[in-house]
């Protein structure tokens, strides 16, 4: 039999990964909404999250918000067939690689940065292999990795943000 | 927590190289696809099929038809047929412009690296 006091963080956990799925899912939509007028340029919101998991939870619950993450968007938007959905995972997939291997090696926001330089090589990557296999991608992959970059550093910065409040409130069960 | 780890420096360090290799490796190979390398149109009429660089603007006669090619488009300006259906396609950078009753085909190829591949939202 687990402790009450095991059950309950058990349950705050669950209810965090929850939570923070369900957030993720929204930004993604928001993310999705907003066209921003240079192309190969995408925020990124719902990364805050994945980094945000990754500090107040853990790799292996940042793994599970980062994949409902992924399939509910492209489930919920209907892109579950289409290459988005497997451009996007490759992305994710990489990021979190990144993420979770250097997450108590850099500060947060060179980790955010490097977060997205990974999602967007996995990205290409998979584009290239499967769907376009041209060098053009190249010039391509150069300007999105400039926009990364940026959005990645405020993406950090948020994320540093939030972890603070986080680690401070308590769900109280 | 300090503010600035050792790696921190080092990850940036490794992120700029990186970017400028890649952004020199980038320019390059866009430099290297934006020379112009012809498309072709290519005429097929009963018993013979005729082959004519895009990369040259001009306006030509050929059997039934009178043709122009501009800015590597196509269109046809002249035709002995009753719809004129060609001649209404006006200007063609990829596809076909048919003239059925001449059994004549236009088939307009832009070289290989314009046009889309693959189009994903």
């Amino acid at each position: 039999m687990m402790s009450s006091h095991g059950k309950r963080t058990m349950l705050r956990r669950l209810l965090l990964i929850a939570l923070l799925t369900a957030m993720a899912i929204l930004l993604n939509a928001f993310d999705m909404a907003l066209t921003l007028p240079v192309p190969s340029v995408r925020i990124g919101l719902s990364h805050i999250l994945t980094i945000v998991a990754l500090y107040t939870l853990g790799r292996k619950e940042a793994l599970l918000v980062v994949l409902f993450k992924v399939l509910l968007s492209a489930l919920l938007f209907g892109k579950l067939a289409s290459p988005s959905f497997f451009i996007a995972l490759a992305g994710n997939s990489a990021a979190l690689l990144f993420l979770t291997a250097a997450y108590r090696r850099l500060s947060l926001i060179p980790l955010s940065i490097g977060g997205a330089f990974c999602n967007n090589l996995g990205q290409i990557l998979v584009v290239y292999l499967f769907f376009v296999p041209r060098t053009e991608l190249l010039w391509y992959f150069f300007l999105m990795l400039l926009g990364g970059t940026m959005s990645g550093f405020f993406m950090g910065l948020l994320a540093g943000l939030i972890i603070k409040r986080v680690n401070h409130a308590v769900v109280d069960l | 927590m300090t503010l600035v780890k050792k790696n921190d420096i080092l990850f940036f360090v490794i992120l700029a190289s990186l970017m400028i290799l890649l952004g020199w490796a980038a320019s390059a190979e866009r430099q290297r696809h934006l020379t112009p390398s012809g498309g072709e149109l290519v005429i097929e009429r009963p018993g013979q099929t005729l082959r004519y660089s895009l990369d040259r603007d001009r306006s030509f006669s050929i059997g039934t038809h009178t043709v122009e090619i501009s800015a590597g488009r196509v269109r046809v300006t002249e035709a002995r047929c009753p719809l004129k259906t060609c001649e209404k396609q006006g200007w063609v950078a990829q596809g076909v412009i048919i003239c059925a009753p001449n059994r004549t085909a236009f088939i307009v190829r832009p070289s290989r690296e314009e046009g889309y591949d693959v189009i994903t939202r």
